[in-house]
């Protein structure tokens, strides 16, 4: 089972600014061309074999595609290692999936000889759900695998889609990088959506050098539920109660409603705090 | 075939390019993004989308300046204006030929939603 990790990462906003755009062009996903580069296939196999089958050394990998032929499986097994670290040709050096931070080391295997066993990382979950173009089957397959890494989504993944349906899926916007931190640049009419949004940047910007995987979950999770509040009256004009879909979830979960009402409760002491600040502000005593 | 109907969006500010590229697709469309005038006119003559969201200050050349070239070869096309400095300078004569309306920045995405909605319904373009 995958397991959670509690090495240092960088925060979301280095996701959507470096790690996203230098994927899309070192890995060939930003080319206009209808043609996939070789390149970009073979990443795009290594991406989708650790997505729907969790944790896995390169010979593990290999071996799902080449099964007993054992030359194969080791060509096979070179290339994966090289797109996992990179290489360095001429002096120059081309990031591999580890060194952009969408693969990241498990565990260790001692099956064979020692080895890491490899696994997405919650960027690079993101990443498949934004340039993979997965069928929601396989998006539901990649959620049960990696349920440990998400808990509140990941975790109640059947649950939470026989509420809100295909909202279920609105976490590819945020692998687009549609984080909501820049709202200087859009009018958001939806005011309990826009002070919870705002907070959660407040949040979590401020803990930015101590982001591990963990307080990633959190921040993924709860950008998820705040924007049930937004998305789905953005794909469907129908949905009048913008609160409608969060209150079916948590009639149902008391504990996501206690994790969640947590966060609402902090939001508010926090503009409380803001609000009596200026309220005592004096020039002259 | 469910083909996407494009819409061109071209503004210098690459934020604000990449959230409203992110909304199109929530919409259903499929957006081209553009960072210039020069790159709108190379992408207009490439995909030939069925609307365009055109920042208005931008480098190289203005919103303005890339819709009056745009429509010399192609009269037809749809262009939908956007502005932070509220610049209605050459506004009349971009409506005259035929730019569909001006909308300020900050902008609402239900607004913008409606807009291409409200565009494609009347004109059913496929492209």
């Amino acid at each position: 089972m995958v397991s959670i990790s509690t090495e240092k990462i960088p925060n979301l906003i280095s996701y959507k600014h470096y790690i996203r755009p230098t994927a899309l062009r070192s890995l060939g996903f930003d080319n206009n061309s209808k043609e996939k580069t070789v390149h970009q296939v073979n990443v795009e196999n290594l991406l989708k074999t650790l997505a729907l089958k969790g944790e896995l050394t390169t010979w593990e990998m290999a071996k799902i595609r080449f099964a007993n032929d054992f030359a194969k499986v080791r060509t096979k097994e070179k290339e994966y290692r090289r797109l996992l670290i990179g290489r360095k040709d001429r002096g120059k050096k081309s990031p591999g999936l580890l060194d952009l931070g969408l693969v990241m080391i498990d565990s260790k295997s001692y099956k064979r000889n020692p080895g890491a066993r490899y696994r997405l990382s919650l960027y690079g979950i993101l990443f498949c759900f934004d340039s993979l173009n997965f069928s929601k089957s396989n998006n539901d397959k990649l959620a049960k695998i990696y349920a440990t890494l998400l808990p509140k989504i990941f975790g109640k993944w059947d649950f939470l889609k026989s509420i809100i349906c295909d909202n279920i899926y609105n976490i590819k916007w945020l692998g687009k990088g549609l984080y909501f931190e820049n709202l200087e640049n859009i009018d958001i009419r939806n005011k309990d959506f826009f002070e919870l949004i705002s907070y959660l940047y407040i949040k979590f910007s401020s803990n930015k050098e101590q982001f591990n995987e963990m307080t990633l979950s959190e921040l993924i999770s709860y950008w998820f539920f705040i924007t049930l509040m937004y998305i789905p009256r953005l794909t469907d004009n129908k949905v009048k109660n913008s609160k409608l879909f969060l209150s079916l979830i948590f009639q149902k979960d008391e504990d996501l409603k206690i994790w969640f009402m947590a966060f609402v409760k902090e939001a508010e002491l926090y503009y409380k705090t803001r609000y009596h600040t200026l309220r005592g502000f004096k020039v002259f005593a | 075939m469910d083909k996407k109907r494009k819409i061109l969006v071209v503004d210098d500010d690459e934020s604000l390019l990449d959230t409203t590229s992110t909304f199109l697709e929530i919409f259903g469309f499929e957006p081209i993004l553009a960072k210039d005038g020069e790159e709108a006119i190379s992408l207009y003559k490439k995909f030939h989308p069925g609307l365009v969201f055109m920042d208005i200050k931008m480098p190289k050349k203005s919103g303005y300046d890339a819709f009056f070239e745009i429509q010399k070869e192609y009269p037809n096309a749809k262009i939908i204006f956007m502005t932070a400095h509220a610049d209605y300078s050459k506004w009349n004569d971009a409506k005259k030929k035929h730019a569909i309306e001006l909308i300020e920045k900050p902008y609402d995405p239900e607004h913008l939603r409606d807009l291409c909605t409200k565009f494609y319904s009347k004109n059913n373009h496929s492209n």
